[in-house]
């Protein structure tokens, strides 16, 4: 079963490789492209709500400031993509632990409302410190990745596509290996019952924290790469709107495994392009689709997968 | 072994919550192997007593020693690692976890390994997981549990759950094992098992400091019996010293001592 199960994922990480030789469009690249970033925002999310069982309504702020660190140290200093691809994630890490220590002891709807505080003031930070962000008319002239001694620039979408998908992947592994360990069990004690969780030794604010400081990171991550493929960022792209939206694909791809994000990411990145030719109808359209997944499949996307994996697995028997 | 050689020893311990004494003054010594039950009616202060000993409660004063060395700066969190495992009154079980899940995240402060091990798939990781994974399914398997091993601890049977949140407790090793009602809602049959549960822990070395009210429990397993009564205790002895204690006989069932004399 769980090597079926590892087939297919082999197969579709292979599928994604040849994914540009298959389909010669510029625009079915870019999808791909922006849905490998929301994965990677919702994989984050994902392990502050579904894996450590706390609530986050501000994750766009990370990804804001990762774009930004990589925006500004790019165009100032000329920093090239790989440093920022480190220097992002640290950046948007300590602003993950200053938002988790002193929040960290609420619960709840309260932690809700800290973290949607926090990602309101990062992006008045963006609009207003205008001596280092340009405020509202964004920083251009960001330089593409090139990869040195080879002299090679990153200028086509498929030259993106992959290396998204090196990301991704890594992220993926790093993010599988920690979830399923000592860290791992952890983060689910934490979910399941915070109180037990102490008794069973577990230093929860600790693990409360790393949690918040890794998504932070991994959304850090996401917006060097953003900031690296658009050449622009602007304060519109963190707004409370897109934490919302970060929020929405991961819970409708299913949150507790990293299936969810997968499908999540994709999915909602998709189906709103996929939606357009019903030109005004399109915004009802989606709505009503996500209602209608949120109401029939309470358990995202990635629940409804495995129930049907069950149901097949159980008939087979 | 402390100079003493008790393992723990609980001094002038008080606990008010606002004008409510919980626990007064109280004293406790408890040696290494011993069963000592507290009992004592409801609202006695005991899960209060349990709550301070593992630190989800700071005392008004007094000491609680462990070893001879006093925790009261310990954070509840830390009381695991230095030997000290509780269980609570109504399950805590991690629901969505399986059993052996569920034994795993109880040898949390016994695993050796670091953060970085985990990311990097180090031979030491596999190592210790692998001896994680054998010992859960060792502990299930002496206790005649191994049949749930896959389950989901949610979906288990009630008894079932009290018992694998006993293990899950046992699992980390601890010298001393604090039982906060493990009968309660048991069947006759269930908590019979129990018993046998909790002698067989006695007999690995582990001190088992119990809380109960079901008495046909308390009274065999127990070598010394502590009685609360509003915060304070008002006997301690062996199962007969307690049986024959008017004082006790009289906060069970209810009665003025003064008016009966």
């Amino acid at each position: 079963m769980l090597k079926g199960t590892k087939i297919l994922w082999l197969l579709f990480v292979i599928g994604l490789f040849f994914d540009p030789y298959m389909v010669r469009s510029e625009y079915h690249q870019h999808l791909l492209i922006v849905s490998g970033i929301y994965i990677l925002l919702a994989l984050g999310l994902n392990l502050i709500i579904g894996y450590t069982g706390q609530v986050s309504l501000g994750h766009a702020a990370f990804y804001g400031l990762g774009a930004y660190t990589a925006a500004i140290l790019s165009v100032r200093f000329g920093s090239p993509f790989w440093l920022n691809l480190l220097a992002a994630p640290v950046v948007a890490g300590i602003f993950g632990i200053l938002l988790g220590l002193p929040t960290i002891r609420l619960a709840g709807h309260y932690l809700g409302i800290a973290s949607l505080t926090f990602g309101i003031i990062i992006e008045q930070i963006f609009l207003n410190w205008i001596s280092l962000t340009r405020g509202p008319m964004g920083i251009t002239g960001i330089s593409p990745p090139r990869i040195p001694f080879l002299n090679f620039q990153f200028t086509r979408k498929s030259h993106y596509y992959y290396l998204i998908l090196v990301i991704t992947l890594v992220v993926f592994f790093l993010f599988r290996r920690l979830v399923s360990y000592r860290t791992g069990r952890a983060f689910a004690a934490i979910r399941e019952n915070e109180i037990s969780a102490k008794a069973m030794g577990i230093h929860t604010t600790y693990y409360k924290v790393l949690a918040f400081t890794i998504a932070a990171m991994i959304a850090g991550v996401a917006g060097c790469f953003f900031a690296h493929y658009l050449l622009f960022v602007s304060p519109d792209s963190f707004a409370f709107l897109e934490s919302i939206n970060i929020l929405a694909l991961t819970i409708i791809g299913g949150t507790g495994n990293i299936l969810g994000s997968l499908v999540g990411g994709l999915f909602l990145t998709i189906l709103p392009e996929y939606l357009r030719a019903l030109n005004e109808a399109r915004e009802v359209i989606y709505g009503a689709m996500l209602l209608l997944i949120i109401m029939f499949m309470p358990k995202g996307l990635s629940g409804f997968i495995f129930g049907l994996k069950r149901r097949y697995m159980s008939r087979k028997r | 072994m402390s100079q003493n050689g008790f393992l723990l020893e609980i001094v002038n311990l008080s606990k008010n919550f606002g004008g409510l004494t919980a626990v007064s003054d109280f004293n406790l010594s408890v040696r290494r192997d011993e069963i000592v039950s507290i009992i004592g009616p409801n609202g006695a202060g005991k899960t209060t007593l349990f709550n301070l000993i593992s630190r989800f409660y700071k005392q008004d004063s007094g000491d609680i020693l462990f070893v001879s060395n006093s925790i009261n700066n310990f954070s509840p969190h830390q009381i695991c690692n230095i030997g000290i495992a509780r269980t609570f009154q109504t399950t805590r079980l991690f629901k969505h976890l399986s059993v052996t899940e569920n034994l795993k995240v109880g040898m949390h402060t016994r695993t050796g390994y670091r953060f970085w091990d985990e990311l990097l798939n180090t031979p030491k990781l596999i190592k210790t997981e692998r001896n994680i994974e054998k010992k859960a399914l060792n502990l299930l398997d002496e206790f005649d549990l191994l049949s749930f091993s896959d389950e989901m601890a949610g979906n288990l049977p009630y008894g079932v759950q009290r018992l694998v949140e006993i293990l899950r407790s046992l699992n980390s090793s601890p010298q001393i094992l604090m039982l906060d009602e493990p009968a309660a809602g048991m069947n006759p049959q269930e908590a019979l098992h129990l018993m046998e549960v909790v002698e067989k822990i006695r007999k690995k070395g582990i001190t088992v400091l119990l809380v109960e009210h079901n008495m046909d429990v308390v009274m065999e397993i127990s070598d010394r019996i502590v009685v609360l009564n509003y915060g304070k205790k008002i006997a301690e002895g062996s199962v007969e010293e307690i049986q024959r204690n008017p004082e006790v006989i009289a906060a069970y069932l209810g009665e003025d001592i003064e008016d009966n004399s």
